[in-house]
C-alpha cells in the first residue's frame, strides 16, 4: 500500500485554484523531494495530507486512511513555522510530545539537543529564529514515524547547520519510513533524495526517481530545477 | 488524552493569570495596610483612597482578564501558529475543546475564589462572617426545599450562562478561521451575526411557548402568579438557555473537524 495517495486532489481559496487535480501515489520506504517555486502549491498539499485543510474536492489517503486521528499517529510533520509555545521551555516541549506521541523518544531528543549545543532548562523565547528551528526539528526528528514531512527544514539555518541537519534526517529515520521534503535549497538535499516531485502552478509536472531524472537530462536536479523554473 | 490536553491548558492559562491574581490579594492586604495608616494619619486619606480604587479595578479585573485569557488561549491555540501542532496532535477535535473550556471553567471557579480572599484578607474581622452565616441559614430554613432548590437553580444557570459565552466566542472563532482572510476581523462580524441569532432563536422558542399556553402570561400578570405559571416560565427559559450552548458546542467541533483552513 502507498504512503501517501492523492485522487483528483483540487484546493481553492475563494476564486484562486491552488492546487489543480493533482494525482500521486508515493511508495513506502523513499526520501522524497517535493519541489517547486514560491506559490506553486507544495505547503497547501502538506497541509492537505496533515489534515489542516479540507480538500475542495477529491481525497488525500495516508497509509490508505484519510486523514485524521490514526494518519497523525504516524505521520511526524515539521511546519515552515513555529508551532511552539514560546513560554514552553525545552524539557517542557519534551514532555508534551512524550505525552502525545507513542513513538517519540525523549532519550534521543535529550541526545540531539546536546550535539546542538541547545539546553533543554531554557526557554524558547529566549532563543534566536534558528535555535528554535533546531529544537522544532530535534522534536519531529525524535519520532518514530511511518511517514515524516518536513516542509522547508532548512531554511532559517546555516549551511553548517544545514549539513548536521540532513545528516540528522539520515540517521534518524528507519529502513520502511517515507520522508517527504519540501525546499527551494535543493543542492543541499539533492544527494539525498530517492524521487524528486516537480510541482508548478499547483499541478504536477512529474514524478520521477532522482538518479533517472539526472541521468535522462545530465544534470543535476539543482539544474534541472533552474532550467524548468527559468524567470 | 483529555488529561494530557488540560494538564497544558491549565499550565499555559495560569502563566497568564496567576500574576493578576496574586497581586489582587496583595492589593487586598496593601488596602488594609493603607486603611489603617488613614485611620492614624489623616494625609494618609488620599492614598488610601486610590488604594482602594486599584484593588476595586483588580477584584472586576481578576473576571475579565480570566475570560479574556480564556478566549485568547482557544484563538492562539487552535487558529494561530500552535494551531499547526495542536491540530496535528492524534486527538478529537471534540477532546480539544472540552479541555478549553473545562480549564476556562476551572479558571472562572479560581477568580472567584481568588476575589473573595482579596475581599477576606481586606476586611475580615474576627467573627464577622457569623451574622452572614446566619442569615444564610435563616434564608435556607425560611426558604425551605423549594427555595433551596432555587438558589441551587440560580447556580447552576450562571455556570451555564457562563459557559455559553465562552462557546459563543469559541463558534464565532470557528466561522471566523473559515475565511482566507482577516480570520480575526471576520471572528467578530461572525460573532455579532451568532449573537444576533442567538436572540431571535430565544425570541422565537419565548414566543412560541407563550402561544401554545396561553393562559399563562395572564397568569403572569397576577400580583400572586400560580406555581404552574412559574414553573412554566422556568422550565422554557431553561431549555433555552441550554439549546443554545448546546448549537454553539456541536456546531464549533462539526467546523474543527470538517472544515478546517489554517493558511
Amino acid at each position: 500500500m502507498s504512503i501517501v495517495k492523492c485522487k483528483d486532489l483540487c484546493k481553492d481559496y475563494g476564486a484562486k485554484k491552488v492546487l489543480k487535480n493533482v494525482n500521486l501515489d508515493l511508495e513506502k520506504g523513499r526520501i522524497i523531494g517535493l519541489l517547486g517555486p514560491n506559490g506553486s502549491g507544495k505547503t497547501t498539499l502538506i497541509k492537505l495530507i496533515n489534515d489542516l485543510l479540507v480538500p475542495t474536492s477529491g481525497e488525500v489517503l495516508v497509509d490508505g486512511k484519510k486523514p485524521g486521528v490514526e494518519t497523525k499517529k504516524i505521520i511526524s510533520y515539521l511546519p515552515e513555522r513555529t508551532y511552539l509555545n514560546f513560554n514552553m521551555k525545552v524539557t517542557e516541549l519534551i514532555s508534551f510530545f512524550k505525552d502525545f506521541y507513542e513513538d517519540f523518544d525523549d532519550k534521543k531528543a535529550n541526545k540531539l539537543l546536546k550535539e546542538l549545543n541547545i539546553n533543554p532548562a531554557d526557554k524558547l523565547r529566549t532563543m534566536s529564529k534558528g535555535m528554535k528551528e533546531k529544537v522544532q526539528l530535534v522534536l519531529v526528528m525524535s519520532r518514530k514515524a511511518k511517514l515524516y514531512i518536513l516542509d522547508e527544514p532548512i531554511g532559517g539555518v546555516d549551511p553548517a547547520t544545514r549539513d548536521y541537519i540532513i545528516k540528522t534526517i539520515m540517521n534518524n529515520f528507519n529502513e520502511d519510513a517515507s520522508i517527504i521534503i519540501s525546499t527551494h535549497l535543493i543542492s543541499d538535499v539533492e544527494k539525498i533524495l530517492d524521487d524528486v516531485i516537480f510541482i508548478n502552478d499547483g499541478e504536477i509536472m512529474f514524478v520521477k526517481n532522482a538518479d533517472e531524472l539526472r541521468h535522462e537530462k545530465h544534470a543535476s536536479v539543482d539544474e534541472i530545477f533552474r532550467e524548468e523554473f527559468k524567470c | 488524552m483529555l488529561g494530557k490536553l488540560l494538564k497544558y491548558d491549565f499550565k499555559a492559562m495560569a502563566r497568564s493569570l496567576l500574576p493578576l491574581y496574586v497581586l489582587t490579594i496583595a492589593f487586598g492586604l496593601f488596602n488594609r495596610f493603607t486603611e489603617f495608616l488613614a485611620n492614624k494619619f489623616s494625609f494618609f486619606k488620599v492614598i488610601d483612597g486610590m488604594v482602594l480604587v486599584a484593588f476595586v479595578i483588580l477584584l472586576f479585573g481578576c473576571f475579565i482578564y480570566t475570560f479574556i485569557v480564556s478566549i485568547q488561549r482557544f484563538y492562539n491555540n487552535l487558529i494561530k501558529d500552535e494551531g499547526y501542532l495542536t491540530h496535528t496532535l492524534p486527538v478529537k477535535k471534540s477532546t480539544i475543546i472540552n479541555s478549553k473550556l473545562i480549564s476556562s471553567m476551572i479558571f472562572l471557579f479560581i477568580s472567584i475564589l481568588v476575589v473573595i480572599i482579596a475581599l477576606l484578607v481586606r476586611i475580615y474581622t474576627p467573627g464577622m462572617l457569623e451574622p452572614v452565616f446566619d442569615s444564610f441559614k435563616t434564608f435556607i430554613n425560611n426558604a425551605g426545599y423549594n427555595g433551596a432548590l432555587l438558589l441551587l437553580y440560580i447556580i447552576i444557570m450562571m455556570i451555564i450562562s457562563y459557559a455559553s459565552n465562552l462557546l459563543m466566542f469559541y463558534l464565532s472563532i470557528c466561522l471566523g478561521q473559515m475565511e482566507n482572510e482577516r480570520k480575526g476581523l471576520y471572528s467578530v462580524v461572525f460573532g455579532i451575526a451568532v449573537y444576533t441569532v442567538s436572540q431571535v432563536v430565544s425570541s422565537v422558542l419565548l414566543f412560541g411557548a407563550m402561544y401554545l399556553n396561553k393562559g399563562f402570561i395572564e397568569e403572569l400578570n397576577k400580583t400572586v402568579p400560580s406555581a404552574d405559571a412559574l414553573y412554566y416560565l422556568f422550565g422554557v427559559t431553561t431549555i433555552i438557555m441550554v439549546i443554545l450552548p448546546v448549537a454553539y458546542y456541536v456546531l464549533s467541533v462539526k467546523i474543527m473537524d470538517k472544515k478546517l483552513n489554517l493558511e
